[in-house]
């Protein structure tokens, strides 16, 4: 039986949003973004909504959706395909007045020159047989920049921008590795108002590491799609429940959204999962037993076992060697480990440890940042390596692993709220205060000001607080001069401890290695070799603790410092 | 830099520099600035005086090194006035301290030149 998506609902102020990117590029003011979120966020039912609406209610801008994780065997594959969604939506389009449900359209190529034919437009015709002539000489780079360019030319053409929407733009790498170097003819075809792209994928800490960098022009926006506020949980459980026939106890919704971090496209991916099965959640019991089963064998799992294994047939070493190292970084303490280490500890050779880095880490599920790796946050995915590392590296049995795990995760749902009144009670005693400033000369006054004032509330003495300035001074400046933060902003967090106070200084561009940026200025800017690179020596001379950590998209400098008597 | 300012003064030989605001770049430069084009007029005696400053940032902190390195090679003298204990401390551990004088106040600075 196939199960149609659910009906689009929540994320109106991101469609509002995008509506209005939409008159922008009617008015010529076009521009690229880029759109990233971690799986299960929501990102494609966003984006055929989207291109929905457009089709059936702007008249002067064509919406063009392609979903570039579709199997494709090569690039002139991959061109066809384009060209294919391309000329078939805008054909579409021209003659929306008389489809019922475009959805069900697809043209053949005989077809769409046909009718590109008959509605006289020649430059498809032109396209179409570019096309053709590259495939017959098996040229891949024309192939594929004829029909990049292709949305160009058509929308100058038609005098009618064209809005390439690219869903699970990640997808492209796989094609791109091997030295085919298609991303150079994408970037080819950035910039242009006529026809921008906007591009989605995941996981976004691999698109900013690898291919946004190779991709981006320097206007790109980067836009992050956030998990849905808990409170959202109830409604969009209501709906679910109704449109897949799943009985849902209402009062615990919250707590399981909660759980499952959010993300809409998760707790959708859990009803189907559900209407599957017995068609009831009513209980944390019920919960429990769909969820692990889920990402045992179901629907929930299914996503990162697709990452996870794309690229990885006939090489037997892959598959045992990944859970090994999730399994090693399940259970290691601390945020991260070094590869060397692990390389050691796992008896892994480090030729074979990176490539099998590289692919956990494009899967989404580790970090890697200057030799360190670290498990990606989240509790779904966590709990997916927890039933993986059970299932296939200690053998164990699925009803027995779903057992276990489920009566661990019960008493965790059971205590979720008294856990975070627990929480609260230890952090009332904490004070937190947060700060977002855009990456602007001085800048980092506001922040310092905004220390003085803070810093009142805590126990620190007057020199402490002076030595607190310095540094916090110190990370905005870093943060903003080495991060290339593409939101172009700085996320300063205060935690007034009744012993200390905590700063962090988060930026979401690309994860910078403070030693090594330091020791580039020194020999790179020979003329201010003098001036530039004290800032990380200052800030550790002035707090008591200093941590760089990876953070979800970006770097993070935790800085701590305590009252003098706690000190060691 | 709007958040930076810097006037001069002159008392006798001795030329002071009365920096208020933030020192970061902008503002070390432009005290590098006024201090290089003193040094072409011929004065070999300076007094920074650093009362009205609210923060130093690192590169700030690099222009001074670099005025004192200046000082020292062309046989100058120069003073820090009215540091604050933060500042004296940065000061000290970036070394500003062992080639150039700290001192309370303008009046005892200029004095201090006057004999120096």
């Amino acid at each position: 039986m196939i199960i149609k998506d659910p009906p689009f609902i929540n994320r109106q102020s991101e469609l509002a949003l995008f509506r209005k990117k939409a008159v922008d590029i009617i008015h010529g003011r076009g521009e690229d973004l880029f759109l990233i979120a971690p799986a299960g966020r929501g990102k494609t039912a966003l984006l055929k909504e989207l291109k929905d609406q457009l089709f059936w209610q702007e008249q002067d801008l064509i919406p063009v959706y392609f979903d570039c994780s579709r199997e494709v065997t090569d690039i002139l594959a991959l061109a066809d395909a384009y060209l294919t969604a391309l000329l078939s939506q805008i054909l579409l389009f021209e003659k929306k007045d008389l489809i019922v449900d475009p959805k069900n359209s697809s043209l053949s190529f005989r077809e769409l020159q046909q009718e590109a034919e008959k509605q006289g437009k020649a430059v498809m015709e032109e396209v179409i047989f570019k096309h053709q002539r590259a495939c017959r000489t098996g040229d891949e780079n024309k192939g594929l920049l004829n029909a990049l360019e292709a949305p160009g030319r058509i929308a100058q053409a038609l005098n009618k921008p064209v809005w390439m929407v690219l869903d699970h733009f990640q997808e492209i790498e796989t094609l791109s590795s091997g030295g085919k170097g298609i991303i150079r003819l994408w970037r080819q075809v950035i910039g242009s108002p006529w026809a921008p792209h906007l591009f989605c994928g995941e996981p976004p800490g691999f698109l900013l590491k690898t291919l946004f960098p190779a991709l981006r022009s320097p206007q790109m926006t980067v836009m992050e799609l956030t998990p849905l506020p808990e409170e959202e949980g109830p409604g969009l459980g209501t709906v679910l429940g109704t449109y897949f026939n799943v009985e849902t106890a209402r009062d615990l919704m919250p707590i399981w959204f909660n759980y499952l971090e959010g993300n809409p496209g998760t707790l959708t991916s859990l009803f189907r999962e559900a209407s599957a099965g017995a068609g009831r959640l009513e209980s944390h019991t019920r919960f429990c037993r769909i969820y692990l089963e889920s990402l045992a064998r179901g629907e929930l799992g299914r996503g990162f076992e697709h990452r996870l294994l794309a690229g990885t047939a006939g090489d037997p070493f892959e598959g045992g060697a990944m859970l090994r190292i999730l399994h090693h970084l399940e259970t290691s303490k601390g945020p991260m480990l070094a590869m060397t280490e692990l390389s050691g500890r796992l008896d892994f050779p480090p030729e074979r440890i990176l490539p099998t880095v590289a692919r956990l880490e494009r899967a989404g599920l580790i970090w890697e940042r200057f030799g360190n790796i670290g498990l990606e946050n989240g509790r779904v995915l966590r709990d997916w390596i927890k039933v993986q590392v059970r299932r296939y590296l200690f053998q164990e049995n699925p009803a027995q692993i779903i057992d276990d795990l489920g009566s661990e995760l019960e008493r965790v749902l059971s205590g979720f709220d008294q856990e975070t009144t627990g929480h609260d009670s230890i952090n009332e005693k904490c004070l937190h205060f947060s700060l977002v400033l855009p990456i602007n000369s001085e800048s980092e006054l506001v922040a310092v000001r905004a220390l003085e004032q803070i810093a009142t509330y805590s126990e620190l003495d007057e020199n402490s607080i002076e030595k607190a300035k310095i540094a916090l001074i110190e990370a905005c400046i870093n943060a903003g001069e080495h991060s290339q933060s593409f939101e172009k902003k700085i996320r300063v967090y205060f935690e007034v401890q009744p012993e200390a106070l905590e700063i962090v200084v988060e930026d979401r561009g690309q994860s910078f290695d403070p030693v090594a940026v330091q020791a580039r200025m020194v020999r790179e800017k020979a003329p201010l070799a003098q001036k530039r690179g004290r800032g990380l020596g200052f800030i550790r001379e002035m707090m008591d603790e200093v941590r760089f950590e990876k953070a979800d998209m970006g770097t993070r400098l935790v800085m701590i410092k305590k009252k003098n008597n706690q000190k060691a | 830099m709007k958040n930076f300012k810097v006037s001069q003064d002159q008392q006798g030989d001795v030329i002071l520099f009365k920096a208020q605001g933030y020192l970061n770049d902008l503002g070390g430069e432009e005290v590098e600035r006024l201090f290089k084009k003193a040094v072409k007029e011929g004065y070999r005696k300076f007094v920074l005086d650093f009362g009205k400053i609210a923060y130093i940032n690192s590169i700030g902190v690099s222009f001074l090194v670099g005025i004192v390195e200046a000082t020292r090679e062309k046989g100058l003298k120069v003073c820090f006035t009215a540091l604050s204990t933060i500042n004296a401390e940065l000061f000290e551990m970036v070394g500003l301290t062992k080639f150039a004088v700290t001192l309370p106040s303008n009046r005892e600075a200029v004095e201090f030149l006057k004999t120096a």
